[in-house]
């Protein structure tokens, strides 16, 4: 029952996060075919045709469609962590249906099993809606097989989940969902701008190596997959999650 | 007294920001005269007027870092705290009540939340002017007023379109959504278009200055050649039009 709900509270938000993230990946991939004809016509100009120039285009493709699948990708885990994170069962408290919610034959904790279940589901469509979206253009350009693109994925999800642990979790402290969505941004904000000024103002670089290390995952020059981070990122959102479960169980109301 | 009604909604959290600023003030400002001194990094006060204006021009930088991100967050954040906060608090059925016109609600509130957005960008800078002349034993602010008077007019528009989104879509937490995904929106496009120098690149991005943290709020201000100025002009016109536009939305909104 609370997961129809849940859904039913967020489904406007989750529906127009999906269409967008899948316009943002048709016209990215658009714009891309795009440059990528411009410039190998160019180098056909040139040089004589050869077989090279089409293996050009491949490659500069597929880097031009992965680097926006991680761009885009990164923007879309933001948003869709940070927005279904503060839709979290804290905002019953600033919705006055906290009381009601409780009287429901449910233990407190499954309440937020269930508001992570149906957010994490959605988070992990839209942000995988911006890479479907490129999908068809990396076969239009006969370029390197999806996979390498589709690898980068479990990151980006990873990373998603992280924030949506974060937003959920200040919702449930803050007791209304503007006020998670504002702390939750100001602790984002802190992570990208904190190490950066104590690096560069301080000389300190500890900060900023722990920092670079957690968003490689981000890099346009990495073609690996980052099985640590990816598997710090899970675990940062576990322990948002364990931290959600402590303070419901134990919060008076 | 909605004025104080207002204000007072928000006095603990003008209060957070002001500390919060003075901190990250204080974060960006002291090192500025640091140096490595075997190996170490100490203070050296500055022996000549030309070391004493590079450590101006390194405080400035900094200074205008951190009123950028201090001043667009709490924009957004007092924005949204309008208006949009009495209708999600059910507080419109009493409001129109008062023997005041509805535009008198809106153009209130809206003034209170610039004025403690002057307060949040005017403590700081104060903080961060006394903080480089303790360690300068001078004043050689250069560009720090045109950069904050840049980022001012930045977080005054960012404030007045929370304000307006929040009061449009009845919801403090759907105005301050929808606002963050067009700044997030924005400086993406920006990379995209102003590496490329595309038609819309003057809106985008005039210029780069390589000697500053600037992101698109000061290059307006700051651009050699000094032809777009009506870029800020356009932003402060928009900020005093949203209001405007909040009130038709207000008056005819069936309360």
């Amino acid at each position: 029952m609370y997961l129809w709900k849940t859904w039913h509270d967020s489904r406007t938000r989750v529906v127009v996060y999906i269409l967008a993230a899948l316009s943002v990946g048709l016209l990215s991939g658009l714009e891309v075919v795009t440059w990528a004809n411009w410039h190998t016509l160019q180098l056909t100009l040139e040089r004589p045709i050869h077989r090279n120039n089409w293996d050009f285009y491949g490659d500069l493709t597929f880097d031009l469609l992965r680097w926006q699948v991680i761009g885009y990708g990164q923007v879309a885990a933001l948003l869709a962590g940070l927005s279904l994170g503060a839709s979290g069962v804290g905002r019953e408290y600033g919705a006055g249906t906290m009381h009601f919610v409780l009287t429901r034959p449910r233990a407190r904790t499954n309440f937020v099993f269930t508001d992570w279940m149906t957010g994490l589901t959605a988070m992990v469509i839209v942000v995988g809606a911006l890479a479907y979206g490129v999908l068809p253009f990396l076969w239009f350009a006969h370029a390197q097989g999806p996979g390498n693109i589709l690898m980068g994925l479990p990151s980006l999800w990873a990373l998603g989940a992280a924030i949506f642990g974060l937003a959920s979790f200040t919702t449930l402290v803050g007791g209304s969902a503007p006020k998670g969505l504002v702390l939750s941004v100001a602790g984002v904000l802190t992570y990208l701008f904190l190490p950066a000024a104590l690096y560069e103002w301080w000389h300190m670089d500890t900060l900023i190596k722990a920092q670079n290390w957690t968003l490689q995952i981000l890099s346009r020059d990495s073609y690996h997959f980052h099985w640590s981070v990816t598997v710090f990122w899970l675990a940062a959102a576990a322990s948002f999650l364990g931290a959600s479960l402590l303070w419901i169980k134990f919060r008076e109301v | 007294m909605f004025f104080w009604n207002c204000w007072l909604r928000n006095r603990l959290r003008l209060a957070a920001y002001l500390v919060l600023g003075c901190a990250l003030i204080l974060l960006g400002t002291l090192p500025v005269t640091m140096k490595s001194v075997d190996g170490h990094w100490v203070w050296v006060h500055p022996k000549t007027v030309e070391a004493a204006v590079t450590a101006w021009s390194d405080g400035v930088e900094h200074t205008a870092a951190v009123m950028m991100f201090l001043l667009l967050f709490a924009a957004a954040d007092l924005g949204s705290l309008g208006l949009g906060e009495s209708a999600a608090r059910k507080e419109y059925d009493f409001l129109i009540t008062r023997p005041r016109p509805r535009r008198h609600f809106v153009w209130t509130a809206w003034l209170t939340g610039l004025a403690q957005l002057c307060f949040v960008a005017l403590i700081p800078l104060a903080v961060a002017l006394l903080t480089l002349y303790v360690l300068t034993y001078g004043i050689y602010p250069d560009r720090l007023w045109l950069l904050c008077v840049g980022t001012m007019v930045l977080a005054a528009l960012v404030f007045s379109m929370t304000f307006a989104m929040a009061l449009a879509t009845e919801s403090r937490r759907n105005g301050f959504e929808v606002v963050f995904s067009l700044l997030i929106v924005y400086y993406v496009t920006r990379l995209f278009v102003g590496s490329s120098r595309g038609g819309l690149y003057w809106f985008f991005s005039l210029q780069q200055s390589p000697n500053t943290y600037a992101m698109g709020a000061y290059d307006w201000f700051l651009t050699a050649q000094r032809v777009h100025y009506f870029v800020p002009l356009l932003m402060i016109a928009t900020t005093a039009v949203l209001p405007f536009l909040a009130q038709l939305r207000f008056e005819r909104q069936d309360l």
